[in-house]
């Protein structure tokens, strides 16, 4: 039997539209099957009365006072809905999240912003950087399908109006202790860094943090910089930055190798620099060069080459560091013992692109037969979980054949975990070899999301009369939100072998699959040197006036970790322009 | 010397516009029947809200609305012969905006229906518009027939006697005042109501006998919207001073028939630009909701093209639950608003904006650049004819008008404009 209960607010007053809110709002309430609340006028009183929504009380009721009426399944639920009534009289509406409707407008809301973080979808970013280079700020492009005309375009454009453009395909920077997209916490100091390589840029940062060096600046040149088009345009301007900055004491310049011509550029405007430059162009030449450029080829000889050039010891043989030799010893014949004849292969399952770079140049002249990567098996097959191993496999899979419809790996561990789980079905797996990424931007718990696919993975394996040998490698800072001690620790409980660098991962998984104990002297063990340069108080920063202030245009996630990290951010409300067609948004652009 | 570029004409052009619609001084100078003041209106035609229609995709308020005029003007002895008149293809059917006349919802007009007239001193221009009847809202009883007849019969003549013995009345100060006393001076006319009746008694009373008098001045204290056409006439005129300029990409015209939503831009001339009009997110008096509605329907869109309504909405805190949002986010949602206009209205001044005037001039780049689309407050009709108002709630313009509009545009206007990416794409 439905009950009919009223209310009476006596002596108020309320807008008739705020009272058909709050009565649609209980209205909406489980249970309810008519609700109103109305002034008592005379009028609304016969409509009440008509609806059967009327009481002797509410009968009663005077023309200044509100009836709260309700009919509903039972009496409390009845009573419920009129509490909830009564209540939104009194409530007080929460301050919404400060966004702005457009970039122009946060820009002006925003005083001191000079740098726009710009993550919408490609075929729209170009659009928001050339806005954003309009109203004079710098930009960092991480949206990727940006095309190359409208890379080149910005960049000219942005170099005309003393501007930088990091990316497009740039995942991440530091700049002036803030950091953006995918970064981490590591500590301020007096090596600047430059790179057209994301996890490269984060690799270096952490390692450099790590030996006690502390990070002035980290920029961004995206993937595409150092191509014959794009010739090193942004690279180039982050150098002059760096150069100029006051801060920065010595440049390390990181790159894929650049296109012919591209690097002799690069080269030359590093060596005319007024301080130390360290370049690693991944893969490439290695050791002093005439012109006074330190070049190194793999992205851990950037540590000794900077500890070098600042000074600091660094024992010339030393190939492992901050691991002892006992303790590879000891990982070495552990996870040798769980392997069986037939087990060779390697299986490298990468978040970062640069550090699968980085393994394969370090694995190719270990492993006989070369090693596979992303373009020698077919993706879609991969992504159902069919790895068919027939020999070593690296994989990136934040490329775009990984990426399309999905989640960076380094957002979200869901499908790399799957895949390394399914090595369990792998009979010649010998190694699985995976980074793990922590900093601003990534998932909050990468080690604790890997380490369980881990331990699935020898669960699944151990039920086939296996196991698997696990090699990892942790980039990450010890201020980063994750933790690098705690993501190590829980690396190593799964059963995982933890080296300190990708670099010496991937040494490690290959001697793991050859069953050949690591060569080098690892005699020396260097201690980190704690008063190198981090957090020493240089003169203030002449990068964007010293003092980074973001817009942020796009993943929210990226605005939340902003606030998170300490950054003073605006956020843009930002939607699909021209009703999501590209084209016609391209096309206003050059009307607007 | 360079010739301007193409965003420096469109730049001027548009705030041209602007300046020609703040500049309009509205006057409502007269009140008769529609016929003598539209020669396009005789005989058997019919003027209906929105782009044009024809009665097969008419909404349920429309068909409703013209059922209730046809009856008005005993074209037909009842209902059903009524609609029957119409859907034969024997009453002419006009949008009000192609003959320059605005109509709240169904908007629905005939020839011997009164409407004011307001006209602006400068330009000439001249507009008409018509109360806010239930049989706009669709219904066609013998009651809401009733008031239409009253209307015509005793309230309209009424008013025009006062008005004319006035020399016509000066409409800015009205809106000026109810700005600042709660009106957004769309769905909320409260304010602006009170001042019409307060401006008018007296003229009323010298003019009409006693009777008539009581009647007029009863209906009109009783009515908290009757400033509302001459709210959307007063649009319409400045609407119609910023109409015709070339390049200008500033809307001139929003205006739903209940089935599609229409836009007019100054520089496309009388183009309309139309979608599927859009439902009405709102709240409903007891007895109705979301499945009675019908869609977004009426021409008093247009105090929202020229920066009232929910452009306005911080001068109408009471509005607040309407929109659903608390009253200290109004501002925002003007400022939202804002974004995607020319300019602001000096000519307005509202204490909630630091007395500032709210924006002014839709320019169809922006609302596709940032996908901002108009806001519009407004009154809910029901899907079906034969009702009166069921709610209210606000709804915003839909995307593909300013698609279309800007498709058009460019065809007109930059056809020769290459679309590269590449150095053309680089902002001047």
């Amino acid at each position: 039997m439905d009950a009919t209960v009223c209310h009476v607010i006596r002596g108020s007053y309320r807008d008739s539209v705020w009272l058909m809110r709050v009565a649609t709002e209980i209205g909406a309430r489980p249970d309810v099957v008519q609700s109103a609340v109305m002034m008592a006028t005379a009028a609304n009183k016969a409509a009440l009365g008509e609806l059967g929504l009327l009481d002797e009380v509410a009968r009663a009721a005077q023309p200044d006072d509100i009836i709260a009426a309700v009919r509903a399944r039972s009496e409390e639920a009845g009573k419920a809905a009129i509490e909830a009534a009564i209540a939104s009289f009194e409530r007080t509406d929460d301050v919404p999240e400060v966004a702005f409707a457009s970039l122009r407008q946060a820009v002006s809301g925003t005083p001191g912003a000079n740098v726009a973080l710009v993550s919408v979808p490609g075929e729209f970013a170009a659009i928001e950087a050339r806005e954003a280079i309009k109203q004079g700020l710098n930009v960092m492009l991480f949206s990727d399908n940006v095309s190359l005309e409208d890379e080149m375009a910005l960049k000219s454009e942005a170099k005309s109006r003393g501007l930088l453009v990091m990316g497009p395909d740039c995942g991440t920077a530091i700049v002036n202790g803030v950091p953006l997209a995918f970064a981490n916490a590591v500590q301020r100091g007096v090596v600047g860094l430059a790179g057209a390589s994301g996890t490269g840029l984060q690799e270096i940062s952490v390692l450099l943090d790590r030996y006690g060096f502390g990070v002035s600046q980290a920029l961004g040149a995206g993937g595409r910089d150092t191509t014959q088009s794009v010739a090193g345009a942004s690279l180039l301007e982050c150098i002059e930055v760096l150069d100029a900055d006051p801060v920065t004491e010595l440049l390390v310049i990181i790159s894929k190798p650049p296109a012919p011509g591209v690097e002799e550029t690069i080269i030359a405007r590093a060596a005319s620099a007024r301080k130390p430059v360290v370049a690693c162009f991944l893969g490439g030449a290695a050791g002093p060069s005439a012109n006074a450029v330190s070049r190194v080829g793999l992205l851990e000889d950037v540590i000794p080459a900077v500890a070098r050039l600042s000074g600091m010891p660094w024992p010339a043989t030393a190939l492992d560091y901050w691991v002892s030799q006992e303790e590879t010893d000891r990982m070495f014949a552990e996870q040798v013992s769980r392997l069986r004849p037939g087990q060779d292969y390697v299986c490298g399952l990468f978040c970062g692109g640069t550090l699968r770079a980085e393994a394969a140049i370090v694995m190719g002249p270990l492993l006989r037969g070369g090693v596979r990567l992303n373009g020698d098996v077919v993706s879609a097959s991969v992504l159902r979980g069919e790895l068919s191993l027939q020999g070593h496999l690296l994989l990136d899979l934040g490329a775009d054949e990984y990426t399309v419809g999905r989640p960076h790996p380094m957002l979200d561990p869901e499908t790399r975990n799957r895949l390394i789980t399914s090595v369990a079905e792998e009979s010649h797996a010998a190694v699985v070899l995976i980074d793990v990424v922590l900093g601003y931007g990534a998932h909050a718990d990468p080690a604790g999301a890997a380490a369980e696919a881990v331990v699935r993975l020898r669960t699944n394996a151990a039920t086939r009369g296996r196991d698997v040998a696990v090699v990892a490698s942790v980039c990450g800072a010890a201020g980063d939100p994750q933790g690098l001690a705690k993501s190590e620790k829980v690396m190593r409980a799964a059963g995982a072998a933890v080296l300190p660098t990708n670099a010496q991962a991937a040494r490690f998984a290959a001697a793991v699959a050859l069953r050949s104990r690591p060569e080098g002297n690892r005699s020396a063990l260097v201690t980190p040197a704690n008063s190198s340069g981090a957090g020493k108080v240089g003169p203030p920063s002449s990068v964007w006036g010293g003092k980074t202030v973001v817009i942020n245009v796009g993943l929210m996630g990226f605005y939340d970790e902003l606030r998170r990290s300490g950054a003073q951010v605006a956020h843009v409300r930002w939607r699909p322009p021209a009703g999501g067609d590209p084209r016609l948004a391209a096309r206003l652009a050059l009307i607007s | 010397m360079n010739s301007p570029s193409l965003p420096e004409l469109i730049d001027r052009a548009n705030s041209d516009v602007v300046t020609r619609m703040t500049k309009c001084r509205p006057r409502l100078v007269d009140i008769r029947p529609l016929h003598e003041v539209c020669d396009r209106v005789t005989g058997r035609v019919l003027t209906h809200s929105g782009p044009p229609v024809g009665w097969r995709s008419m909404s349920g308020p429309q068909r409703g609305a013209a059922v209730a005029a046809v009856l008005f003007e005993e074209w037909a002895e009842d209902a059903n012969s009524a609609e029957s008149l119409v859907a034969r293809g024997e009453i002419a059917l006009i949008p009000n905006h192609e003959i320059g006349g605005v109509g709240p919802m169904g908007g629905v007009l005939s020839p011997n229906m009164h409407v004011y007239v307001v006209e602006d001193e400068g330009t000439q221009f001249r507009a008409f518009s018509c109360t806010e009847f239930d049989s706009f809202f669709g219904a066609f009883d013998h009651a809401a027939l009733e008031e239409i007849r009253a209307w015509n019969g005793t309230v309209f003549p009424c008013m025009a006697r006062a008005v004319r013995s006035l020399g016509g009345l000066d409409l800015r100060p009205i809106m000026a005042k109810a700005l600042t006393m709660g009106d957004e001076l769309h769905s909320r006319q409260t304010a602006s109501s009170a001042l019409l009746l307060a401006s008018l008694a007296s003229a009323i009373v010298k003019t009409s006998a006693a009777e008539q008098s009581a009647t007029t001045l009863q209906i009109l204290a009783e009515s908290d919207l009757s400033f509302l056409p001459l709210s959307m006439a007063a649009c319409k005129v400045s609407s119609l001073a910023g109409s015709g300029v070339d390049y200008s990409t500033v809307v001139t015209v929003m205006a739903r028939n209940g089935s599609e939503f229409g836009i007019r831009v100054s520089g496309l001339g009388d183009a309309w630009f139309s979608a599927p009009a859009p439902v009405v997110e709102g709240v409903y008096f007891p007895g109705f909701g979301r499945a009675d509605a019908g869609l977004d329907v009426g021409d008093s869109a247009i105090t929202e093209t020229l920066g009232l309504g929910a452009f306005a909405l911080p001068a109408a805190p009471s509005m607040s639950g309407l929109v659903g949002v608390g009253v200290r986010e109004l501002n925002g949602l003007s400022g939202e608003m804002a974004e995607i206009c020319v300019g602001r209205n000096g000519g307005w001044s509202i204490p909630q904006l630091d007395f500032g005037g709210p924006p002014i001039g839709i320019d169809i780049r922006k609302v596709l650049q940032q996908s901002t689309f108009p806001m519009i407050d407004t009154a809910t009709a029901h899907r079906d004819p034969g009702h009166r108002i069921i709610g209210a709630g606000i709804t915003r313009a839909p995307a593909q008008c300013f698609q279309l509009a800007l498709d058009a545009w460019l065809e007109r206007y930059a056809k020769a404009e290459a679309v590269g990416t590449g150095d053309r794409g680089v902002v001047s």
